[in-house]
């Protein structure tokens, strides 16, 4: 899988977003273990000192969890997972909301849109 | 690490070498049998066209291995010291003075090889009958049969001196082996320092410190003269003469040794 | 984090023309350096200087606390912008060489990657292209267990997928007790691969930081800073 890192803003940022989408998007499975950072910065052909700093940010955020000896692992916790997706999407929604009104599409109108589009 | 660095040379320079050492000793090997066969055959015409071009190619390898022992030496020093491959020799973990002196040593080892090598080509080819003929001609011409006992005679007579001129000889031959080299490898490693033409400027460096040492030795030899030689004994003479050139020798190639290894510890310019 | 090399005042003069001017640097263990700056900026000159096959003109250059000499030499794995290996060579000698020199030389690791490689023990040097001796002697260079690397322009003229492969060797033998230098004009390749970023030139030192603080500071990648900054 690609990861594409974009010119404009810091490497670990970048990097965190990307891992937190393939963990609630379920490319990465919930309880599994997930690559060594020497692999996963291979991968991604960035710094392991970057990639370790993306790790522990989502260390913090309880999305993984490291053990000692034996590395890092996704976290089994669903509703963390479901939680963390519900804000995610709603932040997304709210975005997408503001953009909308200021075309001046009612909420109906909208509904109608997204009903026709398929994914 | 001087081991390892001899070792790794002794083996590089050996490919070099080996085929001309056994290039030689096969084509003595094949003029001894060719002269063999002519003994009793020499009207054949394919036979002395043979004989004439394995000559030819015989000589030429001589002259090559005798020329090869210090070429050889010389550029296995230039090609891994200041070339591209000096990227790798020079970042070893060993000092500077240990690569000159191993290529050093390993050359001046072949050198004495090529002679061991051409003394049994030769031997291969005068060996048995023939040895004992020529043995024998050079009696008969010289009208003597007992030549070794008045060549012993003379040695009895003055065999203290002669033993200390024999070692001094001898160190001498080695030194100047050693010193031979070191000539070549400190006129490649001034010219290293120049920023083109490096080889041809080195051969020129080489050229005009041969010319320099001519005008020492010209001057030991005047010094020599200068000595006054009452109640010296001839041998004597000889023994002093040849110690003043030995020490002559070890000094200018020491003094050739610590420049080369200074150019190489802190003015390598490698492109 | 301990340093593992340090200039101060570091001089480099090539008869009247000043290659390094009294640059002040400092690296630590466990860094993935990039050294930018444009051609004739003196890049070369401070890796042939800490590799040992310069002497400077003044200043001091040490290597784990050590003025560079067989100690150093010892600890630093440098890969030179010319391909060194003896034309007359097989894979196996070179790589005995290496064993017999470096007493840090990982012999498993050489073997892993040149079977990567597909590259065999007995192929002789000469039948090798270019691009297969420059890829042998990055692994030879990344086989050792050095404190310090020094790559001297590694990626420079390989293709798309050598430069991928070089930089995945360079990540995956990361090594948090070692350092890595790399010098390069081509910094978008490898920016993202980086902690650090030092920009010299004209033998000066422009910028030392971090790729992030780069990013956040300008907005901008390494590389677009990097032609504002080397505007001509």
């Amino acid at each position: 899988m690609a990861w594409e890192i974009k010119n404009d803003r810091p490497v670990y940022i970048q990097l965190v977003e990307e891992l937190e989408m393939r963990i609630l998007n379920g490319t990465y499975t919930m309880g599994t273990k997930l690559l060594s950072v020497r692999d996963l910065a291979g991968e991604a052909q960035v710094n392991p000192n970057t990639m370790q700093k993306a790790l522990s940010e989502l260390e913090k955020k309880g999305l993984i969890s490291s053990r000692r000896t034996s590395g890092n692992y996704i976290t089994d916790d669903e509703k963390l997972i479901k939680d963390l997706r519900t804000e995610l999407a709603s932040n997304e929604v709210e975005t997408f909301c503001g953009k909308i009104k200021k075309l001046g599409i009612t909420k109906k109108e909208t509904i109608e849109l997204i009903n026709k589009e398929d994914f | 690490m001087l081991g390892k660095l001899f070792k790794t040379e002794f083996k590089a320079s050996g490919r070099l070498y080996l085929p001309l050492f056994i290039g030689v000793i096969f084509f003595a090997v094949v003029e001894r049998i060719l002269m063999e066969i002519m003994q009793y055959k020499d009207d054949s015409l394919v036979l002395n066209i043979v004989f004439g071009v394995i000559t030819v190619i015989f000589v030429l390898i001589i002259i090559s291995v005798c020329v090869s022992g210090q070429f050889i030496s010389i550029y296995r020093f230039y090609k891994s010291v200041f070339t591209d491959e000096g990227y790798l020799t020079n970042t070893l973990p060993v000092k500077s003075s240990s690569i000159i002196i191993s290529k050093l040593l390993v050359g001046v080892l072949y050198t004495v090889f090529s002679y061991i090598v051409l003394f049994v080509s030769g031997f291969i080819m005068v060996a048995g009958d023939l040895l004992t003929n020529a043995l024998n001609g050079l009696r008969i011409s010289f009208g003597i049969e007992n030549t070794q006992i008045s060549l012993m005679d003379f040695a009895i007579s003055s065999i203290v001196n002669l033993r200390l001129t024999l070692t001094i000889l001898a160190v001498l031959i080695i030194a100047a082996l050693f010193f031979n080299i070191l000539m070549f490898y400190v006129a490649f490693a001034i010219g290293n320092m120049a920023n083109r033409k490096k080889v041809l400027l080195s051969i020129i460096i080489y050229i005009g410190i041969v010319n320099v040492l001519s005008f020492i030795s010209a001057g030991v030899a005047v010094f020599v003269d200068w000595l006054t030689w009452d109640n010296v004994l001839m041998v004597n003479v000889i023994n002093i003469t040849l110690a003043i050139i030995l020490a002559v020798i070890v000094v200018i190639g020491l003094v050739c040794f610590f420049v080369t290894n200074k150019i190489i510890k802190s003015k390598l310019n490698l492109e | 984090m301990s340093e593992i090399l340090k200039c101060t005042g570091l001089t480099k003069k090539y008869g009247s023309l000043v290659a390094l001017n009294n640059l002040d640097l400092s690296v630590n263990k466990g860094q993935i350096i990039g050294l930018l700056g444009p051609n004739g900026s003196g890049k070369t000159t401070l890796i042939k200087l800490i590799a040992g096959l310069l002497k400077q003109n003044s200043g001091e250059l040490t290597v784990n606390g050590e003025k560079i000499g067989i100690n150093t030499k010892k600890i630093v794995s440098y890969l030179p912008e010319r391909t060194y290996i003896p034309d007359w060579m097989r894979v196996i000698d070179i790589i005995k060489m290496f064993e017999n020199f470096y007493e840090d030389f990982n012999l498993e690791k050489v073997k892993t990657m040149l079977d990567n490689l597909g590259i065999k023990f007995n192929q002789r040097i000469k039948a090798m292209s270019k691009g297969t001796k420059e890829k042998l002697q990055l692994i030879l260079v990344m086989s050792r267990e050095a404190q310090l690397y020094l790559l001297d322009e590694p990626i420079a003229g390989v293709d798309p997928a050598a430069r991928d492969y070089i930089l995945r060797t360079i990540i995956t033998n990361y090594n948090p007790e070692a350092a890595v230098i790399i010098s390069t004009h081509l910094i978008q390749d490898i920016e993202t691969v980086l902690d650090d970023v030092i920009m010299i030139q004209n033998g000066n030192l422009k910028i030392h930081k971090t790729v992030d603080e780069i990013r956040e500071e300008s907005g901008k990648s390494v590389d677009e800073l990097f032609r504002e900054v080397f505007r001509c």
